[in-house]
């Protein structure tokens, strides 16, 4: 998991991280193992906000 | 305690047609929706969106849609067999968005003007929706023969259907529910 939770950019809750994805294309670094970048996706408890970044 | 958010479950008409009939399905399905407490929802009309077709991915989304859909816990798809599959335009609609719809509920009402009811588009639609990180529910609303279900003017003229969404809806709500506390609190190992 990532060792800097995202805080949520609408209610400022810590958010919590529940997924990954490989999107092929996609803007970011690429994971030369999995062939795409890594996308951690992300869900904040308190208003419902997702969002994601580069996993870590 | 504070009250726990409405789930948000909005409804898509997927086609822009004219004379679609799966605007009354759209309709019907919406208004059920409306009628179940502790849930929110809206009819989103994919020929009112306002999409880019020069781009692809996330570069094409509707604003206001991409905003409704990172709120949604569920999403109904209202979509009508043409050839097999959905509608090209529900299709360009629904690649708008990732993020958004991951580990998040979807159900579909398929529409069809033949007897098979739609298994078709429900069918091929599965791993499109499975791609994108939905979780599709094991009922359907099949809407076969749609000329005979609806009036012209979108009166339900058999009643049946009323049945078949409420457990579509039930099921529909569970799996929002379940995943929305998966999502929000059990984190990826």
């Amino acid at each position: 998991m990532p060792v800097n939770p995202m805080q949520c950019p609408k209610c400022g809750a810590t958010m919590n991280y529940h997924a990954e994805k490989v999107v092929y294309g996609g803007a970011g670094r690429v994971d030369a193992e999995l062939g795409g970048v890594l996308e951690a996706m992300h869900a904040c408890p308190r208003c419902g906000h997702v969002t994601s970044r580069t996993a870590d | 305690m504070a009250e726990p958010r409405p789930l948000s479950i909005p409804v898509i008409l997927g086609t822009a047609r004219k004379g679609r009939m799966s605007a009354h399905a759209a309709r019907l399905v919406h208004g059920e929706l409306q009628k179940r407490e502790g849930v929110r929802t809206e009819l989103i009309d994919v020929g009112s969106l306002m999409h880019r077709l020069d781009d692809n991915g996330q570069g094409t989304g509707d604003p206001a849609f991409t905003a409704t859909m990172n709120q949604a816990d569920a999403i109904v798809l209202v979509a009508p067999e043409y050839n097999h599959a959905m509608p090209g335009l529900l299709k360009h609609v629904l690649d708008s968005c990732l993020q958004e719809y991951i580990h998040k509920a979807a159900g579909i009402v398929a529409v069809s003007a033949g007897p098979f009811g739609g298994t078709r588009v429900i069918e091929t639609s599965l791993p499109v929706l499975r791609e994108l990180g939905l979780v599709t529910i094991f009922w359907d609303v099949n809407f076969g023969s749609v000329g005979k279900v609806f009036s012209e003017d979108g009166e339900l003229l058999d009643r049946s259907f009323v049945r078949r969404i409420d457990k579509f809806l039930g099921e529909l709500i569970w799996m929002g529910k379940a995943l929305r506390y998966a999502r929000e609190n059990i984190t990826l190992q």
